[in-house]
């Protein structure tokens, strides 16, 4: 079961995959309509004005898309025989980690503290003695936790993408993930969101 | 029980030097290479032959073996690649 749960491409089918991974957009989607937070390409979250759902999946929408049709194009360039639905999973399965990180903000308490920091990171940002110990601590516990997320994110990622194109060469590991980093930081200059 | 193919002392392949009729006795002996197939892992030749048994579907052989379309088609993959470097004489 922890075999399993560490590698899903390796035991499940991709139908149960998809199911899962569509599952999971649509939550996230509504999570983050609901929250008024949005994934800012597949890396960053950030506070928006209220979204409608449909508002909320389309901007995911684009998010995924772009992840799924650039690695796509790079795994078929590396191996012919990728299927696009294998790329499709990977993609899915890997932003279930980044989508703990948009539940999390729906805990009250932790989007006060978050909005709190923001503030407070703002205005002592030239004394930064001036923040207690406290918020100092919780601030580190978050970024540990978000931490965890992206590793989960780039693991599943790279474990699904190289099953995918059948890849044994440690290169391609680091090429999938610059690929991501360049991708999702584009994603967030160009602003294509609604 | 598993046909050695390796020399347990030198390590170079192994070749067929005796075989035996079960019901009458006759023995031939020469020098037979072993065909390419038994040269791979058991684990290997279990899988050619539920490869085979399932009409050559990757499909069926995932449901069978329980794993995921692509982990099967890469197993299949590598066997092709181990098949053609015995078939060289890597």
């Amino acid at each position: 079961m922890l075999k399993n749960s560490w590698n899903p491409f390796v035991h499940n089918s991709e139908l149960k995959l998809l199911v899962i991974g569509l599952v999971g957009f649509v939550f996230a989607a509504l999570l983050s309509s609901y929250n008024d937070v949005m994934l800012l390409g597949a890396l960053k979250i950030v506070n928006t004005k209220p979204m409608l759902w449909y508002v909320s999946l389309c901007n995911l929408g684009i998010t995924l898309l772009a992840n799924i049709l650039v690695l796509y194009l790079f795994a078929i360039l590396r191996f012919a025989k990728t299927r696009f639905i294998d790329v499709v999973n990977s993609v899915l399965i890997a932003h279930l980690a980044m989508y703990l990180l948009l539940l999390i903000t729906v805990i009250p308490f932790v989007s006060d503290f978050l909005k709190s920091m923001e503030f407070l990171v703002l205005d002592h940002i030239d004394n930064p003695t001036g923040i207690s110990v406290n918020k100092i601590g919780l601030m580190l516990v978050f970024a540990f936790f978000s931490l965890a997320c992206l590793i989960g994110f780039f693991s599943l990622l790279l474990k699904g993408m190289k099953i995918a194109m059948n890849s044994k060469v440690g290169g391609d590991t680091i090429a999938i993930v610059l690929l991501t980093l360049v991708l999702n930081t584009v994603l967030q200059f160009i602003n294509i969101y609604l | 029980m598993k046909l050695p193919i390796y020399c347990p002392s030198c390590e170079e392949k192994l070749q067929v030097a005796k075989l035996t009729c079960s019901t009458c006795g006759t023995e031939v002996s020469g020098n037979y290479k072993l065909p390419v197939l038994m040269l791979l892992d058991l684990d290997d030749q279990e899988f050619m032959m539920e490869f085979l048994l399932s009409s050559g579907s990757i499909k069926e052989m995932a449901g069978k073996m329980g794993k995921s379309y692509p982990t099967v088609r890469n197993r299949l993959d590598d066997l092709i690649l181990k098949i053609k470097e015995l078939q060289n004489g890597k």
